[in-house]
């Protein structure tokens, strides 16, 4: 029969699993041949029938016994030698402490690391979305105003468009504290295309949209349970948000966190086709759902064709080109697109730890197999075949992977909630991250890998070195060059520590660059708070004008106060929105003749004293002072930027801009009467391009705005002083968001400051970890090679020679191994260069100094064990031969 | 797994393979065969032989089939594998090493 050994190792097992009752039945008819040809055997020997039948039963023993026997052998052996293996392991390990403590050790952090990024990772980028088949989810991009929404529902043939709208702050009055809530204005189907629907109570129709349509209000459930105690009739009840009645319409379930955490209420868009302006001037985000069947391509290349047609509908002109490229995302893309850099990064490194770590169990291993050799070779002595060393050794590095595996999932299960913590607060879903099955089986699936990675190199050696022994006859070192195999580990150490300095340092460099940057203005002892006079009380902008002149003298008052601002917007490095086009006097008009815009990163409407306020330098002409009043000529600041993109010869004082919209005025055109610093509203990276119209002279309601105070007090002293002057003024006026505006501002480069904290934690591990791996190598190379130490010794080396060559031989390795981090950081950071800012992914400075500390360090920490391994007496060390 | 058979472990593998080396036999052959050869020295337990021959079987050195005896009767037929037949080879080599080590220390002691 010529069936593979393979197969019929296979077939055996098969028959077992599938075949039980037929082997039985089998096993029987041989049980009974046995005793029938033994039977006839006595007969033949002079037996009676009955005596040889009991005979041969004698002869054979057991049946019962027997046939258990006989199944064991088929079905419990695996499961034996596991044991037998584990019990083994157990033992062994507990009489070596100190090799088992280390491992267990370095598994333990590599793989608790892991194990709380994978759980940061699983939670935010790849559990599922919390809508209905995000596949067929997109956001549309590049057209955002309401006039496309309504073209695009009307045309689509691919897409069921809806829409929501940035988040507004708005006024809950009605309770004994008047209330600012965020809200989030979203079309009637927006739900539905979400496939999300209230807990309680029912969602939004496209009825709610139409004007006039009677006001009505979703609530969150956080606001739910603290504001109306959970109570389930809520639903119905009405609301005076904005001074204006709203009908509860129902509650959201707790997860739903759209479109970010800390929405309080969603309310309906009116889309009023009436109102051609309204329709055409208020942007949104547009959201779409395909048909079923239709793929993201057929969707996009539909939206391609319809885009471009719509910068005729606008009732005035809108720049050449408007809707040419509108596209589509994913829903995926769209919502975790951008922290999906930062994540992959921070799994990248813990990565990198988790190799280094694995690199030196291996290590680890290497040596205990070393000095193990003379039980291996016993075993091997007594019959033990390759195959059941191996698998002997690699339960043990199994038991230390999953031991330590254990410990590291504890320290995750630790460690998770202080790292949800640190997240920054603009990470989508971080209320969902968590230590679940799905992080346990990832854990137990990397314990696993890890015992496999680091404990099969090892046991096929020491199998092999055992068998060798065992014919060498147990005596004499086990030589030959194993040498470049231990490099390798270095070089795969070296490569990957030098990989997580690079992008530790790149990072650190990049957000000091990012603290360092110049805002415009000083952000030290000021607070800001949102203040939203209430509309009953002031109905009018000239009374709410003599509100915040009332405050802002009440304000001056305090012996604390060195200035205060006001302004419309004031959201520095948060800032969304507020910028606007312009046109100059004497140039084309892009609204009738085309051409480009002239645009501002913000306009904004300030009081008098706010530039002083907020220390922004006047760079030419003057500020606002408390002339500049609505009969007044009107006036503009400017500035430098812009000054110096649309003057460059300097001679933007004196020049006459106009904002569109103002058309109609007898007199659109107000005169720049100063240049001013650029402030960088949106961020480090923002050019900060900013146009500021005196308070007085502002067009369009005067509403809320932003109260900012430089004080010389203690922050919570000023901010209850606040409340207090605002109170004295009108007590029905809300204020929300009090805040110290460096704190805010420190907050918007939380994310890199999270992010580099992280990666510098690990590289320091990392480099730890490499570097005991350096010196576990040459330690190791040392010790197996103390009998050439003792030849070269015992020819003339100095000691100082052997050492240096120890030394070189590491760091050639640990040369290569820089080489090969380098470009891995280079690509790792190419790809990822949306983290960097102000320092290119190539940087030449920390690409020629982390190798440098990496040489340092290697060299030293290859230095000890060198000296230990040629402190030998050479005379004694080859006696010992 | 067996009970113990009064021999050194893996010898009762050896001798059952050594056994079959020439030519297919059924287990009740094989336990007399094993016996007359020994001349009864060896006290096998005829049962004890069934485990060790499974065994066998599973780990693939040997293979039973069915087949028709001289007397017509149907029984189980054991023949080495090719396998069977390289691994018969170290083990009397391991049993070869071990009884020379055995004997030196006899001798010396």
């Amino acid at each position: 029969m010529l069936m593979p050994y393979w197969f019929l190792r296979l077939w055996a097992r098969l028959r077992v699993l599938f075949g039980g009752r037929r082997l039985e039945r089998e096993f029987d008819a041989e049980l009974q041949f046995h005793l029938d040809q033994q039977a006839s055997e006595y007969r033949r020997q002079g037996m009676s029938s009955e005596e040889a039948v009991r005979a041969a039963r004698a002869a054979l023993g057991n049946v019962p016994l027997l046939r258990e026997d006989v199944r064991a052998v088929w079905r419990w052996r695996w499961l034996d030698q596991l044991l037998q293996d584990v019990r083994c392991g157990t033992r062994t390990l507990t009489r070596s402490r100190g090799f088992t403590a280390m491992s267990v050790a370095t598994i333990a952090l590599a793989i608790g690391a892991t194990t709380a990024i994978f759980s940061v990772v699983w939670g935010i980028l790849l559990r599922p979305l919390p809508v209905a088949e995000p596949e067929r989810l997109v956001r549309i991009v590049n057209i955002a105003y309401i006039g496309e929404l309504v073209e695009l529902r009307a045309r689509s043939r691919t897409l069921d468009v809806a829409a929501y709208l940035p988040p507004d702050d708005r006024t809950l009055t009605g309770f004994d504290d008047p209330l600012r809530l965020s809200v989030v204005p979203v079309t009637g189907d927006l739900l539905t295309r979400l496939g999300r629907a209230p807990a309680l109570g029912r969602g939004f129709g496209l009825d709610d949209e139409r004007p006039g349509a009677e006001p009505s209000a979703i609530l969150s459930d956080a606001l739910w349970r603290q504001r109306f105690g959970a109570d389930p009739a809520t639903v119905g009840r009405t609301l005076l948000l904005g001074g204006v009645a709203h009908t509860v319409r129902g509650v959201m379930p707790p997860d739903f966190e759209f479109p970010s955490a800390g929405v309080d209420l969603w309310v309906p868009v009116t889309v009023d086709v009436t109102n051609r302006v309204g329709l055409w001037a208020r942007t949104g985000y547009l959201v779409g759902r395909l048909h079923p069947g239709v793929t993201l391509d057929a969707a996009t290349s539909e939206v391609r064709a319809l885009g471009p047609q719509f910068g005729q509908l606008f009732p005035w002109r809108m720049p050449d080109g408007h809707g040419t490229d509108v596209g589509l995302r994913t829903w995926r893309e769209d919502r975790l697109g951008e922290v999906r850099p930062m994540l992959l990064l921070l799994l990248g490194a813990v990565v990198a730890v988790w190799l280094i770590g694995t690199v030196n169990l291996t290590n680890l291993q290497q040596v205990r197999a070393a000095a193990r050799r003379r039980e291996l070779a016993l075993r091997a002595a007594l019959g033990a075949g390759r195959g059941r060393v191996v698998r002997q050794l690699l339960t043990e590095s199994s038991l230390l992977s999953l031991f330590g595996g254990a410990i590291g999932v504890a320290i995750a299960y630790a460690g998770v909630p202080t790292l949800v913590a640190l997240l920054p607060a603009d990470v989508p879903r971080a209320a969902g991250i968590r230590v679940n099955g799905v992080v346990l089986c990832f854990a137990a699936a990397v314990s696993l890998v890890t015992a496999l990675a680091a404990g099969t190199l090892p046991a096929l050696r020491a199998a092999r070195l055992g068998q060798n022994a065992a014919l060498a006859g147990l005596r004499g070192t086990v030589g030959g060059a194993s040498g470049r195999r231990l490099g390798i580990f270095v070089t795969a150490e070296i490569a990957a520590a030098v990989m997580l300095v690079i992008s530790a340092a790149l990072l650190a460099r990049s957000l000091a660059v990012q603290v360092g940057v110049d805002v415009g203005f000083n952000a030290d002892r000021l607070v800001a708070a949102e203040v939203a006079p209430s509309p009953v009380r002031h109905p009018n902008d000239a009374v709410r004008l003599d509100f915040y002149a009332s405050l802002e003298r009440r304000l001056r008052a305090l012996s604390f106060v060195d200035g205060v601002g006001l302004s419309t917007v004031f959201q520095p490095f948060g800032a969304v929105g507020g910028g606007s086009v312009f046109r100059i006097e004497g140039r084309p008009n892009p609204a009738t003749e085309g051409g480009e815009w002239p645009w501002a990163d913000l306009r904004t409407a300030v009081n008098a004293d706010y530039l002083r306020t907020l220390e922004v330098s006047i760079i030419a002409g003057r500020p606002f002072t408390e002339a500049d009043v609505s009969g007044a000529q009107r006036v503009v600041l400017v500035s430098q930027r812009l000054a110096e993109t649309w003057w460059p010869d300097g001679t933007a004082v004196g020049q006459r801009i106009a904002f569109p919209g103002s058309e109609r005025d007898a007199d659109p055109w107000r005169t720049v009467v100063g240049v001013v610093a650029d402030v960088r509203w949106q961020g480090p990276a923002s050019e900060g391009t900013t146009l500021y119209v005196p308070l007085a002279q502002h067009v369009g309601a005067i509403d809320a705005m932003t109260l900012i105070v430089r004080s010389s007090g203690d922050p919570t002293l000023v901010a209850d002083s606040l409340q207090a002057v605002i109170a004295s003024v009108d007590s029905e006026t809300p204020v929300s968001r009090i805040r110290a505006v460096d704190d805010v501002m420190a907050q918007a480069v939380s994310r890199p400051r999270f992010t580099t904290k992280l990666v510098l934690g690990f590289a320091a591990l990392g480099v730890v970890l490499g570097m005991l791996g350096v010196y576990g190598v040459v330690a190791y190379t040392g010790a197996r090679q103390q009998r050439d130490i003792g030849i070269r010794l015992a020819l003339g080396a100095t000691r100082a020679n052997v050492r240096a060559h120890f030394v070189r031989q590491a760091l050639a390795f640990a040369g290569v191994g820089i080489v090969l981090g380098e470009i891995g950081a280079a690509v790792l950071m190419s790809s990822l260069s949306s983290l960097l800012f102000g320092v290119g992914p190539w940087d030449p400075v920390t690409f020629a100094a982390v190798p440098a500390l990496l040489v340092v360090l290697a060299t030293v920490a290859a230095w000890f064990p060198a000296r230990r391994a040629t402190a030998l007496d050479p005379v004694a060390v080859l006696r010992a031969e | 797994m067996g009970k113990p058979t009064g021999l050194v472990q893996g010898t009762l593998d050896l001798l059952i393979l050594r056994t079959i080396q020439h030519e297919p036999k059924h287990g009740w052959a094989v336990a007399k065969r094993i016996q007359q050869v020994s001349n009864d020295v060896l006290k096998v337990q005829q049962g004890s032989l069934y485990p060790a021959l499974y065994r066998l079987e599973r780990d693939g050195w040997i293979t039973g089939r069915w087949a028709a005896t001289e007397t017509g009767r149907e029984a189980k037929f054991y023949s080495l594998t090719s396998a069977g037949r390289a691994h018969l080879q170290r083990e009397v080599a391991a049993w070869e090493r071990l009884s020379d080590a055995i004997n030196l220390i006899i001798e010396e002691a």
